[in-house]
């Protein structure tokens, strides 16, 4: 039996910038959906919240993955014009080469119906796409005839073959081939183009932009077919620009993704709208990219949030809400059954810990980082955050309130939170001094030194402030007033500091990867003469299990670790690449033998570790 | 394109026709009208009416077709104009004797005589057409006077990159 195993992931959203299109891949069965956040790929499944894959070989931002036809390679691309092609039947993902197209961004891939050829297109130095067999990479024609940045680009899905492509030039271009030699351009369009896409059986094909107009054309030679029009707006289909565009799998319909925060379903032979999805009003309704798969209609806003929409009815059918900036801090209700999320851009993310179900907390308690989130056992949530805010949200509905929110103003950066259980006291570490938050009331009380994290024991009694002075400072609390009892030094700044749960043990970690655990009765002497220095960079976070038995810690290393109290001179449990090419922000145990781990790659990770 | 100039799709396809395959013209002259860059003359080596051989006179008598077709055009070099010739010459390497070379050249024609504001349009275009000509393959140049439109100067130039200097 291993040591350990990944028993679910909560995964990251696409990631978003208003007025980019979100370019979504699938498989060609079309039960999962492709999508780019980070370095990584995400390979989400439309009807299982907790089984997505991430392919995390990518040494730069990803921008774009496509699935060949065949269903046995991915093509993705990176900010700096690299495109990886992968093998996606092993869960090891064998590269199987890369090639550098040009210099800048990959904006869209495309593979051909044989597999056997991919377009990719972008914003390069000298052209903006190009051609190429898949296995050798060899060029397949020439794809420049558009004279600034192409955004997008399809195959013709059958013989004779065509590239269509899309660019900021307000042009829709038409290649033939192989070898892909320029054909034509239209000007149709008055502003950029932003999606180009043939229907499934290669006849037609249909472009959008930032006009608000869908134009459709004759698959085989570009003559244009007609115009979408929504009867209700005058001679455009959409009020904003139109990010995405897609075709249902049977060919007879067209759901596009706009910023005017609707999804449009059209009838091709009628040209006509049938149904329209209003995802919301706001800025961050705004939809930034549209994918029909065989199984479901995806639409992915400007938040990020995955729309699962019902293309009969033309409602929502499901929201996936989650992250797509670095998670900060993990808390979870008392009975375990929430967990909750914060981020490096101040969201809560509610999660059935169960089922992966997940809810923004809205309206957003803050706008910039949090830095620290506890829950209480009357359901109460604390928060602090780099607004130089303490906030308490009350319990509320089935989660909390956040309409009737306390706020507590803060004279200095917060950095850390403890919370006792029952939520009387609370206590945040700030730049320049401890804030203690009683009855109501917030007391600062300033302190010499830079601190970054706080522990409060179990009994309200000691809080242990972490130094960036690389000392742990520890006092004793009575009412609003702390005195100093003990200092600890340590060889480099305190990264994160922990009580366990019957207040025995004190474990404090450092930026020189170290774990130190003191006995508080014994004057805060070493719990161990071991040296537990197995991370290989800066320790960032450290949790207790429930039998005060076991620490996790997560650290920029990428790893997790599971130290045993009772056994010091144990090898410990290494999960290795817990979070790839990302920093383990934060740890929590949900029980004995669950543990739950989330990081700067957005993702949270559940992993059993057994007794 | 920073102009709001397009690029009509002819000027790509007649492109095709001067680089690649057959190399059916000898030399494109484009124009900015209506918003638009277009062809306004492709010329083919029949066209010319040469008798002698290209690589003998390294282009020399083509050439001086093209630029006296380029000065009738603007009118004796008073408006702007782009084109692009497909040069072909002779010159010596070091260790590979004399070679025959094929050089597509493109010119942006900006003359001194022309109105500032033709000048200015021309030269916040030139990107867009470079760019969908595909600027690997081409080499480029600006002409502002006659002097620098002859064949001699372009020749020097080409054999400075090529040549054995």
């Amino acid at each position: 039996m291993s040591e350990f195993s990944q028993t679910a992931l909560f995964p990251s959203l696409p990631r978003t910038a208003r007025g980019t299109a979100v370019v979504l891949g699938n498989t060609p069965a079309g039960e999962k959906v492709l999508y780019c956040n980070g370095t990584s790929v995400y390979t989400c499944p439309v009807n299982n919240l907790t089984n997505t894959e991430i392919y995390t070989e990518h040494s730069h931002q990803t921008t774009v993955a496509k699935y060949s036809p065949s269903g046995y390679y991915c093509a993705s691309g990176d900010i700096h014009g690299n495109v990886r092609i992968w093998d996606t039947t092993q869960t090891t993902h064998i590269l199987k080469t890369t090639i550098p197209v040009f210099s800048g961004p990959v904006k869209d891939i495309a593979w051909d119906s044989e597999s056997k050829r991919i377009a990719a297109v972008g914003e390069g130095r000298e052209r903006f796409g190009h051609v190429f067999l898949f296995d050798t990479g060899t060029s397949n024609g020439n794809l420049t005839g558009q004279a600034r940045a192409m955004n997008s680009v399809d195959f013709k899905p059958s013989r004779p073959f065509r590239i269509v492509s899309g660019s900021d030039d307000n042009t829709v271009a038409i290649f033939e081939g192989p070898p892909f030699k320029f054909k034509s351009t239209f000007g149709d369009h008055t502003k950029f183009v932003h999606s180009v896409r043939f229907n499934p059986d290669g006849s037609l094909f249909a472009s959008t932009g930032g006009d608000g107009t869908i134009i459709l054309y004759n698959g085989a030679d570009g003559t244009k077919v007609g115009v979408f029009e929504d009867d209700s707006l005058k001679g455009v289909a959409h009020s904003g620009s139109v990010y995405g565009l897609t075709w249902s799998p049977c060919g007879s319909k067209l759901a596009t993704a706009s910023a005017d925060k609707t999804v449009k379903i059209w009838n091709v032979s009628t040209l006509k709208v049938e149904k329209t999805v209003t995802i919301g009003s706001k800025i961050e309704d705004q939809q930034l990219g549209i994918i029909w798969t065989k199984q479901a209609l995806v639409s992915i806003s400007a938040t990020g949030f995955v729309n699962l929409i019902n293309p009969e009815l033309g409602s929502v059918d499901e929201v996936r809400y989650g992250h797509n900036k670095a998670i900060t801090a993990l808390a979870t209700s008392s009975d375990g059954k929430t967990l909750y999320s914060a981020d490096a851009e101040g969201h809560i993310t509610a999660w059935e810990t169960a089922t992966g179900k997940s809810n923004r907390i809205i309206p957003e308690i803050h706008a910039t980082m949090i830095t620290g989130i506890k829950s209480t056992s009357n359901g109460n949530l604390f928060t602090v955050s780099w607004d130089d805010h303490l906030k308490v949200v009350p319990a509320g509905g089935s989660g909390v309130d956040s309409s009737k929110v306390v706020s507590n103003k803060l004279s200095s950066q917060p950095l850390g939170l403890a919370v006792s259980a029952d939520g009387d006291v609370a206590v945040a570490a700030c730049y320049k001094h401890v804030a203690i938050y009683a009855q109501g009331k917030l007391t600062e009380v300033p302190i010499g030194y830079n601190s970054s994290c706080v522990a409060l024991s179990s009994d309200k009694q000691l809080v242990a402030v972490g130094g960036q002075d690389s000392k742990v400072h520890v006092y004793k609390l009575s009412g609003p007033s702390l005195s100093e009892v003990k200092t600890i030094s340590h060889a480099a700044e305190i990264t994160s500091v922990a009580f366990s749960n019957n207040g025995a043990i004190l474990v404090a970690t450092d930026q020189s990867r170290k774990v130190i655990p003191y006995i508080v009765a014994k004057n805060f002497e070493l719990a161990h003469t071991h040296s537990w220095t197995f991370h290989t960079a800066k320790v960032a976070c450290v949790s207790w299990s429930p039998d005060n038995n076991r620490l996790a810690t997560g650290s920029l290393d990428n790893s997790v670790i599971i130290w045993n109290m009772s056994k010091p001179s144990d090898h410990p449990i290494i999960i290795k690449g817990a979070h790839a090419m990302s920093s383990v922000n934060s740890v929590l145990w949900l029980n004995a033998t669950t543990i739950v781990s989330a990081g700067q790659d957005s993702n949270i990770k559940f992993w059993n570790v057994p007794l | 394109m920073s102009s709001g100039v397009m690029v009509d799709p002819d000027v790509q396809t007649s492109f095709q026709k001067l680089s690649e395959g057959r190399k059916e013209y000898r030399y494109i002259i484009f124009k900015i009208e209506d918003n638009k860059v277009i062809v306004e003359s492709a010329v083919t080596q029949d066209q010319l009416e040469l008798t002698g051989d290209d690589y003998d006179d390294s282009s020399k008598a083509a050439f001086e077709k093209f630029a006296a077709d380029i000065k009738s055009r603007t009118n004796g070099l008073t408006d702007c104009r782009y084109a692009v010739f497909d040069f072909k010459f002779t010159c010596s390497r070091v260790g590979a004797g004399t070679s025959k070379m094929d050089k597509i050249i493109f010119l942006q024609i900006c003359p001194d005589g022309a109105s500032i504001k033709k000048k200015m349009v021309y030269a916040s275009s030139a990107a867009a057409i470079k760019a969908s000509l595909g600027t690997g393959k081409i080499l480029q140049f600006q002409v502002s006077d006659e002097p620098e439109m002859s064949h001699k100067e372009f020749l020097n130039k080409l054999g400075e990159k090529y040549g054995d200097h």
